[in-house]
């Protein structure tokens, strides 16, 4: 079987800039931290394509990892958008620039 | 399939600090569930401040590991040594500074310790770490709790919007390091650091062709994720909100904790390629630009605040700029051995000289940093400048010492010798000694540009009648005769002139720090516990 | 066969990325993304990792993603442009970076040939691919020996995790006082 580490990991990086141009462009605070979820799995691929082509049957170890961080991130995050949105419900939005970025 | 029970290698002092956290981050959950709020309020600091205590005890205790220890998962050595204690002391500085402000925001004191003990944890693990899954795993434990400790006053709306951001910011950042570590592990085939850099002294000069490329882009994705985490220039659009958003001691301790942690892995990572003669020269470019990048526009960009957080943000910019440069020093160590230089003893006290020159500046900085935030979180206003406006007639202890921590970290007080002066001396020192003049002059003149900020505030302290007209200040007296505030204020005080004594003994007596890991330093290869396995 | 179902699969995970990317509605988005870790546990089967695609599937696909659907729904954020502030002007340059960081990393991705002998850690789990276990006990096996210290400190990680969602989204009054709710209100 020829080997699909190379296209996998052409479509990792490409997945993980598709990310990264989420998080530039995306304006909606969800679909931002959809496009870090993106990179994550994007990174999940690279490992398991990596631990296949080196024949290391482990690989699945650092997307266990990641599936764990990912979703303690998930809960947290999804937490402090909840916050920001009750701190910001009775304000128009373009009123709210309290921080320039 | 038949397997004897697995029993890992635990070195019990190695771990003791871990456990102290660990259960004082647990004790304060359990306190806080059976003691009501002004119970809590009075309890929990007592017991994180002994957790961390404890932890910090158990570093200064002789005896503590060396080398890799706990499954080759941690490595220790004299800078990772200080670096924890470091850390440790600006946790303590943080919590000292919570009764105040939990009184002062109403926050949830349970949450509050809590989050900032498991905070100390991970830097502590980020800090030891020489695993790169570990390593994430404790970056994401030090992350989470800094994320809500930011947002954690639920009356402010720049805190949750300084949350949000940082979180973004952060989980991008996090996501560059495991694509990193993936690349690590496919180039070297394995997590551990230990064994990479095992692998690139071994074949590092006949790796695959794709293998090698691999390797650089393991490289630059980590650093970019720890770019983002150390806040270098191109990746430091989170700081100045961040830091302006949340509240005081918890700005102290991003500023401080999570920087010197994020710098002790990078350490680790770094030196896991040293071995690896082609990476040492893109590499020493690479972490250069970053310094210089970060040095002039950190402090550039802040001459132009009007707030006292964001121009302290940008101010550390240009200070983690400082610190890199030792990093480039380190990088460019092996490749000024192979070229005949220098011989395989000095690189060892070299070694040493640039760690201990590199930990005395993250103490100078967390120090000074601790007396700068914590005055400025004495006078409140949220940083404004409006509140520093003629405050030496108003608070002259307030100003002198906040004048103090300004000189000290303009590096301009050398007489007498303060520890942020102490500091840069010997990182400038050891640049120029390995023929990195040219980085060490752009270091001089960006300092000599950081002056003017600097010094522009002393002016505002001294110079300018205080303006009666402007509210902050008094709104802040206000909001405190309301809650009452209690003893948290001579606490704070102390720590104030604990930390102004600090940077002047150390400032004369440099050895006094750097002499806390001098049991421990044996640069001992990394590859010692490798061969046991 | 299996080429030809890769490249299938290649592009139907890139048009869905670009979904997610590109969709103004962020639910749509959201069911993009699952599509794209769908495809990805089928990647991972064409590559014999059955534990972990199943555990794409259940944990991503299922737990996380049902979390952001959930939360969407709960705060109405369909079409909401939430962030006027966030890294304003960033647009253009961060394509840019973005491309550029493209080029390079694939730039990086050779051939790759595996050639070079294996290092401490997968010596040991070489012998049991070799004895014929199942990829799920060799995870367990790594799991508890080589990475049990990771594995420790995720238990950490989930408890800082709780506390702070719980912190984060537990309701407070204008004071930053707890709201605790009565029992007979919740009952009427």
């Amino acid at each position: 079987m020829t080997s699909l580490l190379q296209p996998n990991l052409i479509l990792a990086t490409l997945l993980f800039t598709i990310g990264i141009l989420g998080v530039m462009w995306k304006r909606n605070a969800i679909a931002l931290f959809m496009s870090v979820e993106l990179m994550l799995n994007a990174a999940n691929l690279a490992f398991v394509s990596f631990a296949h082509e080196l024949g290391i049957m482990s690989g699945g170890i650092l997307v266990l990892f990641v599936m764990t961080v990912a979703a303690a991130e998930a809960g947290v995050g999804l937490a402090i958008f909840i916050a920001l949105f009750r701190a910001r419900r009775h304000i128009r939005v373009d009123e709210h620039d309290t921080l320039h970025g | 399939m038949e397997t004897a029970a697995y029993v890992p290698a635990i070195n019990l002092h190695g771990i003791l600090p871990f456990i102290s956290l660990l259960a004082g981050g647990m004790l304060c959950l359990a306190a806080d569930a059976m003691s009501g709020k002004e119970g809590s309020r009075r309890i929990l600091p007592v017991i994180s401040f002994v957790a961390l205590a404890a932890a910090l005890v158990s570093f200064l205790l002789p005896g503590y590991p060396t080398g890799s220890f706990l499954e080759n998962t941690f490595y220790s050595d004299s800078f990772s040594r200080l670096g924890c204690i470091v850390i440790l002391v600006s946790a303590i500085a943080t919590t000292l500074m919570g009764p105040r402000q939990v009184i002062r925001r109403n926050l949830p004191s349970g949450e509050y310790y809590t989050l900032i003990v498991f905070a100390a944890l991970g830097m502590v693990l980020l800090a030891l770490a020489n695993e790169m899954l570990s390593a994430f795993v404790a970056l994401e434990i030090m992350s989470l709790s800094l994320y809500v400790l930011t947002g954690i006053d639920r009356r402010s709306g720049k805190s949750a919007e300084a949350s949000f951001k940082y979180f973004i910011l952060g989980a991008f950042a996090s996501a560059f390091f495991v694509f990193g570590s993936g690349f690590l592990f496919g180039s070297t085939r394995t997590t551990f650091l230990a064994d990479a850099h095992n692998y690139f002294a071994t074949r590092g000069g006949n790796m695959p062709e794709g293998a090698e490329m691999w390797a650089f882009i393991a490289f630059g994705l980590v650093f970019v994720g720890l770019c983002f985490k150390l806040s270098l220039a191109p990746f430091h659009m989170w700081a100045p909100d961040v830091y302006e958003g949340a509240n005081t001691p918890t700005t102290l301790y991003i500023a401080t904790g999570s920087k010197v942690a994020a710098f002790a892995f990078l350490i680790h990572f770094a030196h896991a390629f040293s071995s690896w003669q082609i990476f040492t020269a893109p590499v020493t470019f690479i972490v250069g630009l970053i310094a210089v990048a970060s040095m002039t526009w950190g402090n550039i960009a802040a001459i132009v605040q009007s707030n006292l957080k964001r121009m302290l943000a940008y101010s550390s910019v240009a200070q983690t700029g400082y610190m890199m440069i030792a990093v480039m020093v380190l990088v460019a160590l092996p490749s000024l051995q192979a070229a005949g230089n220098l011989n395989a003893t000095t690189i060892a006290n070299d070694t040493t000289l640039i760690y201990n020159a590199i930990s005395l500046y993250l103490a100078g900085y967390t120090i000074i940093s601790i007396l700068a935030f914590g005055i400025a979180f004495h006078i409140g206003g949220e940083g404004s400048m409006a509140a520093y406006r003629g405050l030496f007639h108003r608070k002259p202890f307030a100003a002198v010492g906040m004048a103090i921590a300004m000189f000290s970290l303009s590096g301009l007080g050398f007489l007498p010798p303060t520890i942020g002066f102490i500091g840069k001396f010997y990182l400038f020192k050891e640049a120029v000694r390995f023929n990195m003049t040219g980085i060490a002059v752009i270091g001089i003149l960006t300092s000599v540009i950081a002056a003017f900020y600097y010094l522009s505030l002393i002016v505002t302290m001294f110079m300018k009648a205080p303006d009666e007209e402007n509210g902050i200040e008094l709104a802040g007296r206000r909001e405190e005769r309301i809650a009452g505030l209690g003893g948290g204020d001579a606490i704070v005080r102390v720590m104030l002139a604990t930390a102004t004594a600090l940077i002047f003994v150390l400032g004369l007596y440099p050895g006094l720090f750097t002499g806390l890991a001098a049991k421990a330093v044996t640069t001992k290869p990394m590859t010692t516990a490798m061969v046991k396995k | 066969m299996v080429l030809f179902l890769y490249s299938i699969l290649f592009v139907i995970t890139v048009a869905l990325a670009v979904g997610v990317l590109l969709n103004k509605d962020t639910v749509r988005s959201a069911m993009c993304l699952v599509g794209v870790m769908m495809c990805l546990a089928a990647n991972y089967l064409l590559m014999q990792q059955e534990f972990v695609a199943f555990i794409q599937i259940v944990v991503y696909a299922g737990a996380i993603m049902v979390l952001f659907l959930f939360v969407i729904m709960l705060l109405n954020l369909r079409e909401v442009e939430v962030l006027p502030w966030y890294l304003r002007n960033a647009r253009f340059w961060g394509g840019v970076l973005a491309l550029l960081f493209f080029f390079v990393v694939g730039f990086g991705i050779n051939v790759f040939r595996s050639s070079h002998g294996i290092p401490g850690v997968v010596a040991k789990e070489q012998a049991l691919a070799e004895s014929g276990t199942p990829e799920v006990i060799i995870l367990a096996t790594q799991m508890m020996t080589t990475y049990i210290v990771p594995f420790l400190l995720t238990s950490v990680l989930l408890l800082v995790a709780v506390i702070g969602a719980i912190v984060m989204a537990r309701r407070r009054d204008e004071d930053g006082n707890e709201i605790v709710l009565d029992p007979e209100e919740v009952d009427a």
